[in-house]
């Protein structure tokens, strides 16, 4: 497998042979490629284990440890010498992160936390070739994020500890870390019991220790109950920057007004 | 060939009518194609906006060309248009009361249009019909129902009816309608249901789920079980929630019961006897002998 030089690393290209069939795993989600003279058919499956750590690349695979439940996509290409390309992408909507106990951003005060959220796969027959398949390597359940049932926009909902030391976040191959400061420069204390971080404005880096994405930080007002956010460059973590392996999602022009009606957090 | 249309017809056609005729035929023509083609140019110049938009404005610059050329035409063969003003009184009473429901029509399309409560693409529900807007018509609406029917609509139905339009916003609800056995832990039956809810992702985490306890029914406590859902996505994960349900009672032993009637021969008698007889062998047990 080239480009990779961490065992941690399970994008960049491999080299396939016609009729073989390769298997990679990374954490939850499980992908099984073969390429023929003129298709490639391409087996996935994610489990809700959201917790799961295994990494298999390329592995060697037969038709047996297939497991019915894969979903199988078939794609008419031909390739002479068949290199299939993996990449991994922040998810196609902005994420809507739930602390599993809403925490309390005192008055004047600055809070440093980091969320991961799971990343899309995108397999391309060769680098910058066709795409054979793009999807999330975890399923995030959908969530409407606005006002009310009319104003808002449809984002992906995750629950996470909203960890405050970086040495506690457990290392996950599937997800990428975005450091997130919230600012409070309101006169009253503020309840975080949710928060959006605009992920599809987010470059993505392949760091020492994983996958991490442009800093957010989302500042309070004085008695107002909406948010700014503004996008940094680079992950902001001593260590953590690396390649940048995928763009914004969202053109970067749109990146610092991220929607309609500026409410970022849920308070 | 005007003595041969003359001999035929009994006409007196001189050649500067034949001409003129000519003239007014070679305009309806060109209307034609360059009405077209207009339609054609507006098309490709509004790709920007929405298909009603489109349609009402492709519509307004071929009907305008259409009939430039239709009134030149006429003229060449010497209609006159003051002639017709003059008339113009007597023209709008008599079209008036022969067209009153054509021009209700027209008028409750424009409305319509304007209102922007339906557009081309939209799935409505009008009376009772529900299907797909295909057009919104000078005179009616037509609809697309789901098993492939074409629905035609007059525009003064549409006007005065009540529509619901299942396009218009991004997120729907779902409500699910469960009952459950009395002899059933409610506690339990109400974590069950939002743990479902919660595990799908299919099913909007904010708006919440909500659970509403509609009371003690005939047989049963029942449930209204309400999940959101991106619009696309609303008939799955109405199929989806309600076989997830099922199926997580069924893990769980909690009893979705069928209507059943207790009887009782009164409050202060001892419960009735029941005796259990045993079927007879169906292929000797000629039909309306068995035990009742």
């Amino acid at each position: 497998m080239r480009g990779v030089d961490a065992p941690s690393r399970w994008w960049g290209e491999t080299d396939l042979v016609h009729g073989a069939l390769r298997a990679w795993c990374v954490g939850p989600y499980r992908l099984w490629v073969r390429s023929m003279a003129r298709e490639w058919r391409l087996w996935s499956l994610s489990s809700h284990d959201t917790t799961a750590t295994e990494l298999l690349l390329a592995g060697e695979a037969q038709d047996t440890d297939l497991p019915e439940t894969a979903t199988l996509t078939r794609v008419g290409l031909a390739s002479e010498r068949p290199v299939l390309s993996l990449q991994p992408l922040l998810a196609d909507r902005d994420v809507v992160v739930r602390p599993d106990i809403p925490l309390v951003v005192p008055a004047g005060a600055r809070l440093e936390l980091y969320v991961t959220t799971p990343v899309w796969l995108r397999a391309r027959a060769g680098a910058g070739g066709p795409v054979l398949l793009e999807e999330p390597t975890h399923r995030l359940s959908d969530t409407w994020f606005g006002p009310n049932t009319l104003e808002g926009e449809l984002a992906y909902a995750i629950r996470t500890s909203a960890r405050l030391e970086l040495e506690a976040l457990p290392q996950r191959p599937n997800r990428a870390i975005t450091k997130v400061a919230v600012v409070n420069d309101a006169r009253e204390p503020l309840l975080l019991q949710k928060l959006k971080v605009p992920v599809t404005g987010l470059g993505l880096y392949a760091g020492e220790a994983g996958l991490w994405t442009d800093h957010v930080t989302l500042e309070r007002k004085q008695a107002d109950d909406h948010a700014e956010a503004s996008v940094g460059s680079g992950p902001d973590v001593p260590g953590a920057r690396g390649e940048r392996i995928a763009e914004p999602r969202m053109a970067t022009t749109t990146r610092f007004s991220l929607n309609a009606f500026g409410r970022l957090l849920g308070v | 060939m005007i003595d041969w249309l003359a001999s035929t017809f009994h006409l007196q056609v001189t050649p500067a009518q034949v001409s003129a005729a000519i003239r007014a035929g070679v305009y309806v023509a060109l209307g034609i194609v360059l009405a077209r083609l207009a339609a054609a140019t507006v098309n490709r110049a509004t790709r920007h906006m929405g298909a009603q938009e489109r349609v009402l404005l492709r519509r307004l610059a071929s009907y305008a060309v259409l009939l430039l050329f239709l009134a030149s035409a006429l003229r060449e063969i010497g209609f006159r248009f003051d002639v017709l003003l003059g008339a113009a009184g007597i023209l709008t009473v008599a079209v008036g009361f022969a067209s009153q429901t054509s021009a209700s029509n027209m008028i409750s399309g424009l409305f319509l249009m304007l209102e922007r409560s339906i557009a081309i693409g939209d799935i409505i529900n009008v009376n009772g019909t529900v299907g797909e807007v295909l057009s919104i018509d000078l005179l009616s609406t037509r609809l697309r129902t789901f098993d492939n029917l074409m629905v035609r609509i007059p525009n003064q139905t549409m006007v005065t009816s009540q529509i619901t339009n299942y396009n218009r916003l991004p997120i729907r609800r779902f409500d699910l309608q469960v009952g459950v056995a009395y002899k059933e832990d409610l506690a339990k039956v109400e974590q069950a249901l939002l743990d479902i809810a919660d595990r799908d992702p299919l099913c909007l985490e904010d708006p919440a789920p909500l659970l509403i306890a509609q009371g003690f029914g005939a047989s049963s406590i029942n449930y209204q079980l309400s999940v959101w859902a991106k619009r696309e996505n609303w008939l799955e994960l109405r199929n989806r929630i309600t076989r997830e349900v099922k199926e997580g009672f069924d893990e769980l032993g909690i009893e979705i019961p069928f209507p059943h009637v207790s009887v009782y021969s009164g409050s202060v008698t001892e419960p009735m006897p029941v005796r259990l007889v045993p079927a007879a062998p169906s292929a000797e047990t000629p039909p309306g002998d068995g035990p009742s």
